[in-house]
């Protein structure tokens, strides 16, 4: 008996019931390979419960006696925010548990949310990165973030861990993701189609 | 304010119990006590807080009641200690803080002979031995220097006291702890084919926390040897310094005001001996670092308690979970077998 979580697969977005997972992949500096073991996506234990993609613009104006003068020098570097929680940390029988001391009986690491929780901070940690023996990047892979026919490209900037006695049996996470380039799958409309044929 | 004092406790490693209090006509006072290994700074009013922050203790009047549930706290323990410099453990790669393990004690005889080694003096633990320092520096003034032999008696007593003071466990939780991990990288230089992202790994976790004390509850304690009349009792301001809840937080306090620095004391300067860490133990993580910032404050709304946040930069995190990485099987909360 489990109790399981949201997602059981990376391709539950396909599986009929209307899900759609958030599907983590680390990859090689060439960009391409994952480094991940065969088939192994990370696929959040709770689908965070936000998801914030900002754009913005690099321009700059300058005020002259003429008027403004605007310099627009293309993209500022994306970002994506998301909030998360960790899901309740609770077991079959046992209930939710915000037990940590092991000394009496399983502590809140025996749930599938921590064990997911855990998993992301070692993603963050890693970032795509191939490191040295001394702990310095040597190569930089890449973060892909995939949502709903998208894929972001990119690295994680910052990660935020947070308990709370105001919200028990579970952690609060923040996380930034900055997008190096992003990858759209949509449909074109058939009445853009018929003009083509 | 007296003379400074250094108080000698070398004895407890030589094994032969002193005179006690013998006080030297100086401008410094040194005070031999023979103490035992036991007795070993194992209070808290023996850790140094630093030369601009003075801290005295009075004996306990009334009853302190604590209103929260030990076994609870069991747990989900959260303790704080210290850690020792990092060149002790050098000199002595076992020892530990807070007095664990059978082999303390002769982890504390291998510092004394690692500092009598040091001196080249193999009388350095014995109680004689800061007396005769003393006299030999011309009674007014002792070398200033580190090397000097009674500023080493004063670097290794605070050290033996960091050793074994227990470590504090927190009556009341944080309500709220936050840790931060950031990137150090950069993605902001363009080319004509997008940005040069750069990375250089991490910055130190950062660890914010936000507690609140327990309320300011006190009791009636009748002793023959306590107070004649009344003291103050129950949840009211008035008991806050007899409450378990104010004084659990001053240690608390006093561990920041310390942050395992070796502190001149004979000079009052600082001038510090050492320096060594903080240690937070927390949900089978320890957490190695130093308390960067500390700030109380009480409110109206909250009367009778306080309210205070830490932030605690991180030099060393540990996992010392056994946990394999998957979900192993569920403890039955009885004591029996393993649910299946």
């Amino acid at each position: 008996m489990r109790i399981p979580s949201a997602f059981e697969h990376p391709n539950d977005e396909y599986n009929g019931l209307g899900r759609k997972p958030v599907v983590l992949d680390v990859l090689a500096p060439d960009r391409r390979t994952s480094m991940l073991p065969e088939g192994v996506k990370f696929v959040f234990h709770v689908n965070p419960n936000e998801l914030s993609i900002n754009y913005a613009k690099t321009i700059s104006r300058i005020q002259t006696m003429g008027g403004f003068v605007e310099q627009v020098w293309g993209d500022d570097a994306q970002e994506i925010s998301m909030s998360m929680n960790s899901g309740a940390f609770i077991r079959p029988y046992v209930g939710v548990s915000a037990i940590t001391n092991p000394d009496y009986g399983g502590t809140r690491r025996q749930t599938i949310a921590y064990d997911k929780y855990l998993d992301l901070l070692a993603l963050f940690h890693s970032n795509g990165m191939v490191y040295g023996i001394n702990g310095q990047v040597i190569q930089a892979g890449i973060i892909s973030l995939y949502f709903d026919n998208v894929i972001y490209y990119g690295w994680f900037t910052s990660f935020t861990v947070t308990e709370s006695a105001e919200s028990p049996y579970k952690l609060d996470l923040q996380a930034n993701f900055t997008v190096d380039t992003e990858e759209h799958l949509t449909f074109l409309p058939y009445e853009d189609l018929s003009v083509r044929f | 304010m007296g003379k400074p004092t250094i108080t000698d406790q070398m004895g407890i490693v030589g094994g032969q119990p002193s005179e006690p209090s013998q006080t030297f006509e100086s401008d410094y006072e040194v005070v031999v006590t023979g103490a035992s290994l036991q007795e070993v700074a194992v209070t808290w009013d023996l850790i140094e807080t630093g030369r601009r922050f003075d801290l005295s203790y009075e004996p306990q009047v009334g009853k302190p009641i604590d209103g929260g549930s030990e076994q609870l706290r069991k747990f989900s323990p959260f303790t704080i200690g210290f850690e020792l410099p990092a060149d002790v453990k050098d000199l002595i790669p076992t020892l530990r803080v807070g007095g664990e393990g059978a082999s303390f004690e002769q982890d504390i005889t291998n510092l004394g002979n690692a500092f009598a080694d040091v001196m080249g003096n193999g009388n350095y633990t014995s109680d004689g031995f800061v007396q005769e320092s003393a006299f030999q520096q011309n009674q007014d003034y002792p070398d200033a220097s580190f090397i000097g032999r009674t500023q080493i008696s004063n670097y290794v007593v605070q050290l033996l006291r960091l050793a074994n003071i227990p470590e504090l466990q927190v009556l009341v939780n944080p309500n709220s702890m936050s840790v931060t991990y950031t990137k150090v990288q950069d993605f902001s230089a363009r080319t004509r084919k997008n940005r040069i992202f750069r990375a250089w790994g991490e910055e130190q976790p950062t660890i914010s926390f936000s507690f609140q004390t327990g309320g300011f509850i006190a009791g009636q304690e009748r002793h023959f040897w306590g107070s004649d009349s009344n003291t103050p009792s129950g949840l009211q301001y008035a008991s806050k310094k007899l409450s378990a809840a104010w004084q659990n937080f001053m240690k608390i306090f006093q561990v920041y005001q310390n942050s395992a620095l070796l502190y001149d004391t004979i000079f009052d300067t600082e001038a510090h001996l050492g320096v060594g860490g903080l240690v937070i133990r927390y949900d089978q993580m320890i957490y190695r670092g130093m308390i960067e910032s500390f700030e109380f404050s009480y409110g109206d709304e909250t009367p009778n308690m306080l309210t205070f946040d830490i932030s605690f930069i991180v030099s060393q995190m540990e996992d010392v979970s056994d946990d394999s990485g998957i979900v192993a099987p569920l403890y039955n909360p009885n004591g029996e077998d393993f649910f299946l």
